[in-house]
């Protein structure tokens, strides 16, 4: 696979130290924001970034943007080192969508903003022209584009904001609580524009932050999660389900169903529940090399199968048992 | 290459002084008074030299004698250099505290050219206030005005800012790191007032204090100026401040282009580019 984003042991923190640390001679405080992080993203890929506040997630899109700049290891955009000497050629590949609307000019009306943003990404005046108004019209911003900045709803600036990190027509976009402003219409209309615009036409790749589990599940095909600078497990859902636990819950809907005919099973159901029409659905949790024993000592005892379905774990839970697994 | 990358560093400019534009006609009534406060300020030195004018000291004469046009243009000079030298920290500490800054560094633009093109507006703007000052110095108040040597002025002129680029860009260094009250601004500012010479001529200064007045770039600045303006020199006449004026622009753009760039750094490494 075609590795966009590498971070290799990128380690971070902060030193604060209060005027009042100073007058008392106190040592400075040290924050650990990233901890010997190491995580690649392929091209095309959405790769969520989850955690708590403070977990590190701005730390570690800030430094992939180039406003900060990791204590050791290394970042690697397109295979090639990131340094102070080329950090400003990949700029021009990075868009940076953040959930901070004051990084606008206030005064001036959108389209303005727009037009002096373009400017300095280099877009000649035709290109730059079409661009605004091709991204004005995909994020629903023509009607309002010529009213002063200040006059708009934090969900038209947060429009605004991605509006602004698509001008240069960034191969990888920084999405930091891209969605903290939008109301659930305007959060499901933006996943949408991702999934079918930007990584489906344009295959951009994406590092989408959030503590919104239920958005990470819909829009990310990766994800990590960051515990205290730590990337605690990562990989596809499924793949942190499986870590997360070892034997996976199996839904199975069943006739001519009763309790007494437990003791005759190997593997016995963690639940039962009588549903109309003679109808019971049982739950056995088991690996998943077991099913096919339950399967078989379910039809010995002459109950009909009707249905079988695995139930997966949802985002929530694999995140909550990795920060209980982890603290 | 080179070509293309200053081409590139041209348009961005423009970009800033549009948008600088933009905003500062926005705000309609600051535009208007700032412009009032030259008409007032100019007539206030034109009272004084009224008052004063048939007191002058003797070394008034090397600059023609008139107090006013002395006065005018010292406070001219200043101006330009009040903006040189603030220009770069204002723009810093805005984008701090309005959160720009973060969204102009993620660009491929560099500091230098975000510090350079910021200062475009105020110093079009200043130079804009000067030529007020001049008209309404010669329309209402019988200002003496002749210019010689256009191109010499101007590159006077230049070469007396470029000391103060040098400071500005120390200043804003200071504001990257320290998020406010650079002293530089406010040490450049009283001891420019005091010892440089916009209000009497430096030899007015007890002996004790002249020799301090050597150490200000301002004062060689004004001298060559009021000069090349009032007493019509020549390039000869003017060519040792000129020297001097060069050799505080070295030392000072150079300390001033290392600092901004180790503040940068500094601020990237702290994590503080947004701490206001």
């Amino acid at each position: 696979m075609n590795k966009t984003i590498q971070l290799v042991n990128v380690s971070k923190t902060f030193r604060r130290r209060t005027f009042k640390d100073t007058i008392l001679r106190r040592s400075a405080t040290d924050v650990i924001a990233l901890q010997d992080v190491s995580m690649s993203v392929n091209k095309g890929e959405v790769f969520g970034l989850l955690g708590s506040n403070g977990a590190g997630k701005t730390t570690l899109v800030k430094l992939l943007a180039g406003l900060i700049t990791p204590d050791s290891g290394y970042i690697k955009l397109f295979g090639q080192t990131v340094n102070e000497t080329n950090l400003e050629l990949f700029l021009s590949y990075v868009g940076l969508v953040t959930g901070n609307e004051r990084s606008f000019y206030w005064r001036l009306n959108g389209r303005q903003n727009l037009d002096f943003f373009g400017k300095l990404f280099n877009l000649a005046p035709k290109k730059r022209k079409d661009k605004i108004t091709q991204l004005l019209e995909q994020l629903e911003l023509q009607d309002i584009a010529d009213r002063q900045f200040m006059t708009y709803s934090a969900g038209q600036k947060q429009r605004f904001s991605i509006a602004r990190s698509l001008l240069n027509d960034p191969e990888i976009l920084l999405f930091d609580e891209a969605t903290s402003a939008l109301d659930p219409m305007a959060t499901k209309k933006l996943i949408m524009f991702v999934q079918d615009m930007l990584v489906g036409k344009q295959q951009k790749t994406i590092i989408w932050c959030t503590h919104n589990l239920a958005e990470a599940e819909k829009i990310c095909d990766s994800l990590a999660i960051l515990l205290k600078g730590k990337i605690v497990t990562s990989g596809t859902l499924n793949e942190m389900q499986s870590k997360v636990s070892k034997t996976t819950e199996y839904l199975i809907t069943v006739k001519n169903w009763q309790d007494s005919l437990q003791m005759h099973f190997n593997i016995k159901p963690e639940t039962t529940e009588a549903k109309p029409n003679g109808f019971s659905t049982l739950m056995f949790k088991c690996l998943s090399d077991e099913l096919p024993i339950v399967l078989k000592e379910l039809i010995a005892q002459q109950v009909e199968v009707y249905d079988c379905a695995r139930k997966n774990l949802q985002l929530e839970e694999v995140f909550e048992k990795e920060i209980l697994l982890n603290q | 290459m080179k070509v293309s990358y200053t081409f590139t560093n041209i348009y961005k400019a423009i970009a800033f002084l549009q948008k600088d534009w933009q905003v500062a006609t926005s705000y309609k009534f600051q535009f208007v008074a700032s412009i009032l406060g030259v008409l007032v300020s100019t007539m206030v030195f034109y009272f004084l030299s009224e008052f004063v004018g048939k007191n002058l000291p003797e070394s008034i004469n090397e600059y023609g004698g008139d107090y006013f046009a002395f006065v005018i243009v010292g406070l001219a000079l200043t101006d330009f250099l009040v903006v040189s030298t603030d220009s770069f920290s204002q723009a810093i500490r805005a984008g701090q505290v309005s959160g720009t800054i973060e969204a102009l560094l993620v660009t491929p633009t560099s500091i230098l050219t975000i510090l350079f093109s910021s200062y475009l507006y105020p110093f079009l703007f200043t130079s804009f206030r000067v030529l007020i000052y001049i008209i309404i110095g010669v329309a209402f108040c019988g200002l003496q005005f002749q210019v010689h040597n256009t191109w010499l002025c101007l590159l006077a002129l230049i070469i007396t800012l470029l000391p103060f680029w040098g400071l500005g860009l120390l200043s804003a260094a200071f504001i990257i790191v320290f998020k406010q009250g650079s002293p530089i601004n406010w040490v450049m500012g009283i001891s420019s007032t005091l010892l440089g010479g916009v209000f009497y001529p430096v030899s007015s200064l007890p002996d004790w204090l002249e020799p301090f007045s050597l150490l200000m770039p301002l004062t060689y600045g004004i001298e060559v100026m009021r000069k090349l303006i009032l007493a019509h020199a020549t390039f000869a006449d003017v060519q040792n401040d000129m020297f001097i004026l060069l050799c505080f622009s070295f030392i000072f753009i150079t300390i001033g282009i290392f600092s901004v760039k180790y503040s940068l750094k500094l601020a990237r490494r702290q994590g503080t580019l947004l701490h206001y």
